[in-house]
C-alpha cells in the first residue's frame, strides 16, 4: 500500500509540473535559511557541557555594585580557597592567564595566552591529555602542560615531552604533559598551563594573596541540590567582609555563572573570549519560526488551491473504495515527497553556502558539525514539523471533499477555502513588512553607532602595536623627531593603551584637598607627550605631558609628586566644578584600594571623556600618567596627513631598523582597528538582514505559486479578454489588484506591532536612531514591487500561450 | 435485496431549496436488472446515488437484506459499499494518471487484497473485457467505448454484488452503447444486479424493470416484472 502511495504521490508531484517546481523551490529556500539558523544556534549552544558534572560547575564572578554594577569575570586568589575551607562549595580550581614571552631553544615566543593553574585543575575541568600527566605537571614547579597545536609550532616533529622552555625571568621550564587543542565548544581559552608555583616564581606571592587583585578565574563544583541564590548570598556575606575591612564603602556581591552558561550569557570584563550573545540566538530562533511559518503556509495554500483540479481524482478515489484515513495517508505521503525533496535541496544549498557563509560572517561552521547529535535530533525534528505542518490541514480539508462534489469537479473552494487563503497570504505578508522595517532599523542603529563619535580621531592614524615599552618610550623622543622631519607624518605617540583596545589597568584616587572624595577602579594608562593631540582627544584644560617628565616620573620616589591628567568623569567625582580649577590640585594615586601603595600626583591637565572600545561600553573614570610604565608591551600611535598612508608606511620601516633592536611591529589603521569592535553587531545586524530578505523570497514564491495557478485557472477568461483587446497592463491589474490590497491591509494591520518592537529593541541602547518613518513606507513599496515584478512576469508567459487552442479546449 | 422506504433528499444552496427527492419507495431483487427512466432533473441521479450510498437521505429508510444501512456506523457503511457495490458513470471516471490495469487494481488496492491475488483478478477482468492488449496504456490513449470497458472492468474487479451504472451509454454512440448494454446483460445473466439510469428507451429494453421518475417521484413503480408487494 505504501509503494502505492508513493507512486501516486509522486504521479501527482509530476502531475502538478511547474507549480511544484516553484512549491519545491520556495520551500527549500525557506527551508535552507532555517537550516544555517539552526546550525549557528547547534554551534552555539552546549558549551563546556562535555566537562564531567557540569552541571554543578559554576566560575564565581564579582559584581561592583558601586561601580556601574561592573562584573568581573575573575575574583581574588584568596577567595576561592577560602570557599572549599568554610565547605560552602565542593571544590574549587583557580586560572590566571598571562601573557609571557618565553624562549625555546634561540626563539622567542611572545605567548599571549599563558594560564596559571592549581594542581587539582584536571579534576574539575576536563582536558583530553595526550601524553603525560596534567595533575603531575601542575604539581611541580617547573612542570609545563602544552597543547598540541603549541607543541607544533614550538617543536615541529620532535617529541614535546620534557623540551625544556625558559621564562622571561629565567626559570628553566619543561614540558611535562601535552593535551589536545581545546573544543570548539568552550569559553575557555589556553595554549599552556602551568602551576601556581611557577607563578609564584615569576610574580612572587603578593599577587596570589592579595584580595584587591581581581585576576583569578575561579571555577566551583557546587554540593548536590543547592540553591544557587541562596549560596551566592552565603559567599557574598563570607568574601565581602575581608574587602570591606579595607575599603568600608564598597559595596559588591558575587555571583555564580554556571559553566555552560558562559559563552552565551558571559559579558563580563575580563573574559577568556568574546562570548556568543544568548540575545542574537534568540533573534535567529525567531526568525526560523516566521520563516517555517511563511514556509509551511505557503505549502498550505498552495495545496488546497490546486484541490481543484485533483477534486476528480480524489472523488475517484472515493468511490472505488478508499477510505479517509487512506486518502490522509496519501496526502501525508505526497507532503513528505514534496518536504523530503526540498529538505535535500536546502541541505546541499546550505552545504554548498557553509563557506560563503562562514566569510561572509565570521561564523567558524564546520562541516563535522553536521554529526553532532543534537543537530540530528533538531533536523529530524524540523523535518517531521514541516512535513506534519505543511501536510496534516490539507490533507484533512482534502480527503473532507464529498465523493459526489468532489467528482463534479469541486475542490477546496467557496468562500471559506478563498478567505482562508487570503488570510493565509495576509499574515505572510504582515510578517515580511514587519521584518523588513524591523532590519532596516536594526541596520540604521548600527550605522549610528558607528558614526556616533567616540572622543578622538580614528582616520589617518597608523597603529604599530605590541612593541616592548621600555625600548618604545626610551627610543620615542628621538624616533618622534627624526619623524616629524618628514612632510607627511604630523605627530607620533606611545601609549600602553590606546583607544579601541580594553584597557587593562585599574587604580584608586584620592583627592588631597577634597579630602572625602575618592573613585575607585579608575583606568590608568600611560602615555607619552603628544598623545592627545596625536589621538586628537580634546584637552579641557591645562597642558600635554612633556618629554622630560618621562624620565622624572620613572624615578620620582614616593613622596615626590608626578605630574597626572585626569578626564572629565575623575573631575567630576572629585567634586571640581571647572576643569581649571583642578589644574594644579594634588591626588593621591592608590595602587590598589586601600591606598597601601601610593604615588602623589599633581594634575597638570583634564581632558574630554572618550569611549575607550565601544559606544557599547560605558564612559569611564581615567587617569593618564607618563613613565610609569606598568604593561611589558605599548602602542605607538603615528597621525599622518590624509592620503600618505603608503609613504607613512615606508618611511616608519626604514627609520624603525636604525632605532628599534626589535623586528618591525603589527601595524593596523585606527579606523579598521575601530571598526572592527563593531564588526560583531554589523555582522549580526547583516545576517539578519539576509534572512529577512530570505523570507521575503519564500513569500514572494508563495504569491507566485498562488498567482500563476490563478492564472491557470483563468485561462479562458484571459484569453477571451485579451481577444477583446485587454492589454498586458489590463491583464495585470486583474491578476494583481488582489494581491496589493492584501499588501496595504497587511501593512495597516502590522505597524503598530512593528512600532512597539522596534522601540523595545532600540532602548536598549544609550544611542539610538528615531523611528525612520520612510522605513514603514518603503517596506509596503518593496514588497508590492516584488509582487508587480512576478505578475507581469506571469502574465508575460501567459502571452505565449496560443489563445485558439486555449478556447478551444475549455 | 435492496428496500428503500420513505427516502426524500432536499438540496439547499444558497437560498434556493431543491426538492429532490420526495417520499421515494423502491424494491431491488436480486438478479434484477432495472432501468431508471425520466426526464432531465427529475432525480434520477440523486435515487441512484442514495441506492449506491453516495448521498445521505434526509428521511427514509435502507434495507439491504435485512440490516438497516442508515443506522450502520460510517465506516460500515463505507466498507460495506466498498464490497457490495459497483459504480459506472457517464463520464468514465478514470484516472488519468494511472495506467488501465492501475486504475482497475485501484479497488482492490484499497481493500488490501494481497498482491497474487490482485493479479489474478485484474488479469482475469482484462481477458474478460478484452482489454488485456491495453493494460498499460493511459485512459487518454483509448476511445470512448474502451474508456467505459475500463469503468465496467474496474466495478467488475471486486465482485459487487449490485452495479449501479448512471447513463453508461451517454457519453457513446449508438453502436458502442449496445455493445456496452449486451455486456451488462450478460453481467446481469451471471447474477449480478444492475440499476442503470438511461435516456434511450431502446437501452431500456434490456432490462427486465423501469421504473420512471418525475419530480422526484416514482410515478410507476411497477413495471414488467413486477415482483414487488
Ligand atoms: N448537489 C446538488 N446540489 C443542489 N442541487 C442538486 C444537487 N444534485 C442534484 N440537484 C438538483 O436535484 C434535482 C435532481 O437532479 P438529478 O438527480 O441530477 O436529476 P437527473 O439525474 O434526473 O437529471 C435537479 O433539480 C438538480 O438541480
Ligand atoms: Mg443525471
Amino acid at each position: 500500500m505504501f509503494w502505492h502511495y508513493l507512486h501516486s504521490a509522486l504521479l501527482a508531484v509530476k502531475a502538478q509540473g511547474k507549480y511544484t517546481i516553484i512549491n519545491i523551490l520556495g520551500l527549500a529556500v525557506g527551508l535552507c535559511a532555517t537550516l544555517i539558523l539552526l546550525l549557528i544556534i547547534v554551534s552555539e549552544t552546549g558549551f563546556d557541557t562535555y566537562h564531567p558534572q557540569h552541571q554543578r560547575l559554576a566560575r564565581l564572578e564579582i559584581v561592583f555594585d558601586s561601580m556601574d554594577n561592573t562584573q568581573v569575570a575573575a575574583i581574588a586568589g584568596p577567595m576561592g580557597q577560602l570557599l572549599v575551607e568554610k565547605g560552602l562549595v565542593a571544590d574549587g580550581t583557580r586560572l590566571t592567564r598571562r601573557t609571557l614571552n618565553l624562549r625555546v631553544g634561540k626563539r622567542q615566543y611572545l605567548e599571549p595566552n599563558v594560564v596559571f593553574a592549581d594542581t587539582n585543575l584536571a579534576d574539575m575541568l576536563h582536558f583530553d591529555t595526550l601524553a603525560g600527566d596534567i595533575h603531575q605537571a601542575l604539581t611541580r614547579p617547573e612542570g609545563l602542560v602544552i597543547t598540541q597545536s603549541t607543541a607544533k609550532r614550538w617543536f615541529g616533529a620532535q617529541q614535546p615531552l620534557n623540551q625544556r622552555v625558559m621564562m622571561p625571568t629565567g626559570e628553566p621550564m619543561q614540558v611535562l604533559a601535552v593535551i589536545a587543542d581545546l573544543p570548539r565548544n568552550t569559553h575557555l581559552q589556553l595554549d599552556m598551563i602551568a602551576g601556581m608555583a611557577s607563578l609564584e616564581a615569576i610574580e612572587g606571592r603578593g599577587g596570589l594573596e592579595s584580595w584587591m587583585r581581581n585576576d583569578f578565574y575561579t571555577y566551583v563544583r557546587l554540593a548536590d541540590h543547592v540553591q544557587r541564590q541562596q549560596l551566592e548570598q552565603r559567599i557574598t556575606d563570607l568574601l565581602s567582609q575581608p574587602i570591606q575591612q579595607i575599603v568600608p564603602d564598597f559595596t559588591l556581591h558575587f555571583v555564580l555563572q554556571p559553566i555552560s552558561d558562559i559563552h552565551l550569557h558571559g559579558h563580563a570584563m575580563n573574559e577568556f573570549k568574546v562570548n556568543g550573545d544568548a540575545r542574537q540566538m534568540s533573534i535567529f530562533a525567531s526568525l526560523i519560526a516566521v520563516i517555517l511559518f511563511i514556509a509551511i503556509f505557503n505549502y498550505i495554500n498552495f495545496a488546497t488551491a490546486t484541490a481543484g483540479r485533483r477534486a476528480k481524482e480524489i472523488g475517484v478515489r472515493q468511490v472505488v473504495g478508499a477510505t479517509r484515513s487512506m486518502m490522509v495517508n496519501q496526502f501525508m505521503c505526497e507532503s513528505l515527497l514534496l518536504v523530503f525533496i526540498a529538505f535535500t535541496v536546502a541541505l546541499i544549498g546550505m552545504l554548498l553556502l557553509l563557506p560563503w557563509v562562514n566569510t561572509a560572517f565570521d561564523q567558524s561552521l564546520q562541516f563535522s558539525m553536521l554529526w553532532d547529535l543534537r543537530w540530528f535530533i533538531w533536523m529530524f525534528g524540523l523535518f517531521m514539523l514541516v512535513v506534519l505542518g505543511a501536510g496534516f490541514y490539507p490533507a484533512l480539508v482534502l480527503s473532507a471533499i464529498p465523493t459526489l462534489a468532489a467528482l463534479r469537479g469541486a475542490g477546496f473552494k467557496g468562500k471559506s477555502g478563498h478567505w482562508f487563503r487570503r488570510s493565509v497570504l495576509f499574515c505572510q505578508l504582515a510578517c515580511a513588512i514587519g521584518l523588513a522595517i524591523l532590519g532596516g532599523h536594526i541596520y540604521a542603529q548600527i550605522r549610528l553607532i558607528e558614526q556616533t563619535p567616540l572622543g578622538y580621531e580614528q582616520q589617518d592614524k597608523l597603529v604599530f602595536s605590541d612593541i616592548d615599552s621600555r625600548e618604545l618610550f626610551a627610543t620615542l623622543p628621538m624616533f618622534s623627531q627624526q619623524l616629524q622631519r618628514s612632510s607627511n607624518i604630523k605627530q607620533v605617540a606611545a601609549a600602553e593603551f590606546i583607544p579601541s583596545q580594553q584597557h587593562g589597568n585599574v587604580v584608586s584616587l584620592r583627592s588631597a584637598t577634597q579630602h572625602q572624595l575618592s573613585v575607585e577602579n579608575v583606568l590608568i594608562d600611560t602615555v607619552s607627550s603628544d598623545f592627545f593631540a596625536t589621538m586628537g582627544i580634546k584637552l579641557l584644560a591645562g597642558r600635554e605631558f612633556l618629554p622630560q617628565e618621562h624620565e622624572l616620573s620613572a624615578n620620582a620616589t614616593s613622596n615626590e609628586s608626578i605630574p597626572v591628567i585626569i578626564n572629565k568623569t575623575v573631575l567630576v567625582a572629585l567634586g571640581y566644578s571647572t576643569a581649571k580649577e583642578a589644574i594644579g590640585q594634588q591626588l593621591t594615586l592608590g595602587w590598589d584600594p586601600s591606598f597601601d601603595t601610593v604615588n602623589l600626583g599633581r594634575i597638570v591637565a583634564v581632558v574630554d571623556d572618550y569611549y575607550t572600545t565601544s559606544l557599547k561600553a560605558p564612559l569611564r573614570p581615567m587617569v593618564f600618567v607618563t613613565g610609569n610604565v606598568l604593561q611589558a608591551k605599548s602602542q605607538l600611535v603615528v597621525s599622518f596627513d590624509a592620503g600618505h598612508y603608503l609613504d607613512t608606511l615606508a618611511q616608519l620601516r626604514t627609520l624603525w631598523a636604525s632605532r628599534f633592536s626589535s623586528n618591525f611591529p603589527r601595524y593596523q589603521l585606527l579606523s579598521s582597528r575601530v571598526s572592527a569592535l563593531y564588526r560583531q553587531d554589523r555582522l549580526g545586524s547583516n545576517m539578519v538582514n539576509l534572512f529577512n530578505l530570505l523570507a521575503l523570497l519564500v513569500v514572494t514564491f508563495g504569491v507566485l505559486g498562488l498567482c500563476s495557478f490563478s492564472a491557470q485557472r483563468r485561462l479562458k477568461e484571459f484569453a477571451l479578454r485579451q481577444l477583446m483587446g485587454a492589454g498586458v497592463l489590463d491583464l495585470c491589474w486583474i491578476l494583481g489588484r488582489e494581491f496589493l490590497v492584501l499588501v496595504l491591509v497587511a501593512w495597516s494591520a502590522i505597524i503598530l506591532p512593528t512600532w512597539w518592537l522596534t522601540e523595545h529593541w532600540l532602548v536598549q541602547f544609550m544611542v539610538h536612531v528615531g523611528a525612520q518613518w520612510w522605513l514603514y513606507l518603503l517596506a509596503p513599496f518593496l514588497l508590492m514591487g516584488m509582487i508587480a515584478l512576478v505578475v507581469v512576469g506571469v502574465v508575460k508567459l501567459l502571452g505565449h500561450v496560443n489563445l485558439a487552442r486555449v478556447l478551444r479546449t475549455e | 435485496m435492496i428496500t428503500l422506504e420513505n427516502i426524500s433528499k432536499t438540496f439547499a444552496n444558497d437560498e434556493v431549496k431543491t426538492q429532490a427527492l420526495t417520499d421515494v419507495s423502491l424494491t431491488i431483487n436480486e438478479g434484477e436488472f432495472i432501468a431508471i427512466m425520466g426526464s432531465s432533473g427529475s432525480g434520477k441521479s440523486t435515487l441512484l446515488n442514495h441506492i449506491g450510498l453516495l448521498e445521505n437521505a434526509d428521511a427514509g429508510h435502507y434495507w439491504f437484506e435485512g440490516s438497516d444501512l442508515y443506522q450502520m456506523s460510517r465506516s460500515a457503511r463505507q466498507k460495506f459499499r466498498a464490497s457490495h457495490l459497483g459504480y459506472i458513470f457517464q463520464n468514465f471516471n478514470l484516472i488519468d494518471d494511472l495506467t488501465v490495469y492501475q486504475n482497475i487494481e485501484l479497488p482492490l488496492l484499497y481493500q488490501k487484497v494481497a498482491k497474487s491475488e490482485r493479479q489474478q483478478r485484474v488479469n482475469e477482468v482484462l481477458e474478460r473485457l478484452e482489454l488485456t492488449q491495453r493494460q498499460l496504456h493511459r485512459p487518454l490513449q483509448l476511445s470512448g467505448g474502451q474508456q467505459q470497458r475500463v469503468a465496467i472492468a474496474r466495478a467488475l474487479v471486486t465482485r459487487p454484488r449490485v452495479i449501479l451504472a448512471d447513463e453508461p451509454t451517454g457519453n457513446l454512440d449508438s453502436r458502442i452503447g449496445a455493445e456496452v448494454m449486451s455486456l451488462l446483460q450478460e453481467l446481469n445473466a451471471e447474477g449480478a444486479t444492475i440499476v442503470m439510469v438511461t435516456h434511450s428507451p431502446e437501452h431500456a429494453e434490456y432490462c427486465g424493470r423501469v421504473v420512471e421518475m418525475a419530480d422526484g417521484t416514482l410515478i410507476n413503480n411497477s413495471a414488467k416484472l413486477a415482483t414487488a408487494n
